[in-house]
């Protein structure tokens, strides 16, 4: 969107504010229309996983499954993915997240997911860690060495 | 700034994480370790010729109208998960000591074993949770304000424990539980010299937690020891023929210490509300006092406007000037200085201008007790009449950043 050339400068500065606001406004993401799914390795030690269990897994209010298996818990970097993911297993919004989560850590009770730097790499990283869980958008999980444990809508 | 050189403890913490962190990584190359941190960069400014803004206990009066001694803060966080149920964490945090230097030190360095997947014992230097939010008093990042209401959390400044606690976390139905059982002991230095030490310290803390609430409990006791080590002091308690049954009132070893606290907080990702009473009771040494405050924000995007009141009473001076005739005078601006009766209003702004870092300013009105000077040092003589009942307007702005 470009600024018409008979408003003044003050407005368009103004406009572009308003316009950058409306957009930081959490809910005005395409990612809303995401489908994901929480996955492991197909050949990993995750056999099923409640969304229950899911939820405290990533929101750090425990480390471990039932039978007391330790699970890695890997995240996708910042962004409108990992927003709606949380935003939907959770319904916490990103900013919550974060100061949750930085309550969380900085006072030494749980330890932040693992942060993967991409969708491929979150990939890699479950495939290679028999123990890890992530959560992908359901097209990028269509992956022969991964299996879908919950499907988030 | 002055950097002084690492104390001897520190020192021998400090080898002792890197040769955790770095031993088992020679041996293993898939031990697991995190570093993060966390930080503040906060001026306030105080406008008033007399008297200075400072968070008593924790930094120390210094600078000029524009002080960043009270907000600043640094600190860097190394996670070990040694095997599948022991984990170490040291953080390291550089803020304005009560000595005015920027000492880094401890907040946390610790082993954890996990014993069930709900329950977990810690052993080392731990964050005092003395309070609902006194564990998170540095992580400004997670709440909406610049700092905790001073008016509640100026009520104990022991920020961090050496000992061993429980945690307990657990769901309930719907709600998830936490029981924070600890005991151990706790030692600060003193503004203006000396050192303060909490012995046979021991605690419980509670949180609940369902959906959007949060309720927060919690009850300490221990013993106080006070050692105020100023030459100044020491001249002017001489200067006033203090006797020795007086002095052992300003300093001394022993006293019933105790700390309770109840609180709530609301967040619906829209509305974030909180509110805490607190009290802190001492038998000498220092004062008695009760705290509160309500904060009330609502969520516009990325901006969270917010509302706070706080207040606090004293429930009993550092010393009944009752008991000593014709001491009252001298006794005065002791008592004064440690009396931290105010009542403020603030509004502020949190702006979340990126994922890892919020932007914040607040205006604080705030008007100190009779008898008291509040949140406040003089910056001048201490004893100067007319310290208390002052009406104080600060301006605080800090950026806070986690990594």
């Amino acid at each position: 969107m470009s600024c018409s050339e008979r408003l003044r400068p003050a407005y368009c500065g103004l406009l572009r504010l308003a316009l950058w606001l409306a957009l930081c406004v959490p809910g005005a993401h395409a990612a809303d229309a995401l489908e994901i799914v929480i996955v492991s390795a197909s050949a990993g030690n995750v056999a099923t996983l409640e969304r229950g269990i899911a939820e405290q897994l990533y929101l750090g209010q425990r480390s471990q499954l039932a039978d007391g298996h330790q699970i890695t818990v890997i995240d996708l970097p910042a962004g409108a993915i990992r927003d709606h993911f949380y935003r939907t297993l959770t319904g916490k919004k990103p900013s919550q997240i974060r100061a949750y989560w930085s309550r969380l850590v900085f006072t030494g009770r749980a330890r932040p997911p693992r942060e993967a730097t991409s969708v491929e790499n979150a990939i890699e990283l479950i495939i290679a860690n028999p123990d890890a869980i992530g959560y992908l958008p359901a097209e990028a999980a269509q992956h022969p060495g991964l299996k879908v444990l919950q499907q988030l809508d | 700034m002055t950097f002084k050189p690492l104390p001897r403890q520190l020192r021998a913490t400090l080898a002792l994480a890197l040769a955790a962190a770095t031993a088992p990584m020679a041996a293993a190359s898939d031990i697991d370790w995190r570093l993060s941190g966390f930080a503040t960069l906060g001026a306030v400014h105080t406008r008033s010729d007399t008297l200075q803004f400072a968070r008593v206990g924790i930094d120390a009066p210094g600078g000029g109208k524009t002080d960043f001694g009270p907000d600043s803060v640094l600190g860097l966080q190394l996670d070990l998960r040694l095997s599948e149920r022991n984990a170490a964490v040291l953080q390291l945090v550089t803020r304005e000591t009560q000595r005015g230097d920027y000492q880094p030190r401890p907040a946390l360095a610790f082993v954890s074993h996990a014993f069930t997947p709900e329950l977990t014992v810690r052993a080392g230097r731990l964050r005092s949770p003395f309070f609902m939010l006194s564990d998170t008093a540095d992580i400004n990042y997670s709440q909406a304000w610049v700092r905790p209401p001073v008016e509640v959390y100026g009520l104990n400044p022991f920020s961090d424990i050496d000992g061993v606690d429980l945690l307990y976390r657990t769901r309930v139905h719907d709600a998830f539980v936490e029981l924070h059982p600890y005991a151990g002991r706790s030692r600060i230095p003193v503004v203006d010299g000396g050192r303060a030490r909490l012995e046979d310290l021991w605690g419980m803390a509670m949180t609940v937690e369902a959906g959007s609430l949060t309720l927060s409990a919690g009850y300490a006791k221990a013993n106080l020891d006070v050692d105020r080590s100023s030459p100044e002091l020491a001249s002017y308690m001489d200067r006033n023929n203090f006797p020795a049954a007086l002095r052992a009132e300003l300093n001394g070893s022993g006293a019933d210490a105790s700390f309770s606290s109840v609180g709530a907080q609301w967040d619906d990702g829209v509305w974030r509300l909180s509110a805490e009473v607190a009290r802190s009771s001492a038998e000498r040494f220092t004062s008695s006092a009760t705290g509160a405050y309500f904060s009330a924000g609502r969520r516009f995007g990325a901006f969270l406007p917010y509302l706070t009141v706080a207040r606090q009473w004293e429930d009993a001076p550092l010393v009944d000037t009752s008991a000593w005739i014709g001491f009252e005078a001298a006794l005065a601006p002791f008592n004064r200085t440690r009396n931290q009766a105010q009542k403020s209003l603030t509004a502020g702004v949190r702006w979340d201008f990126r994922t890892d870092a919020a932007l914040k300013a607040e205006l604080t009105h705030v008007r100190t007790g009779d008898g008291a000077q509040g949140s406040f040092f003089a910056r001048n003589d201490t004893v100067t009449e007319g310290l208390d009942n002052q009406i104080i307007n600060l301006l605080s702005v800090s950026v806070d950043v986690v990594f």
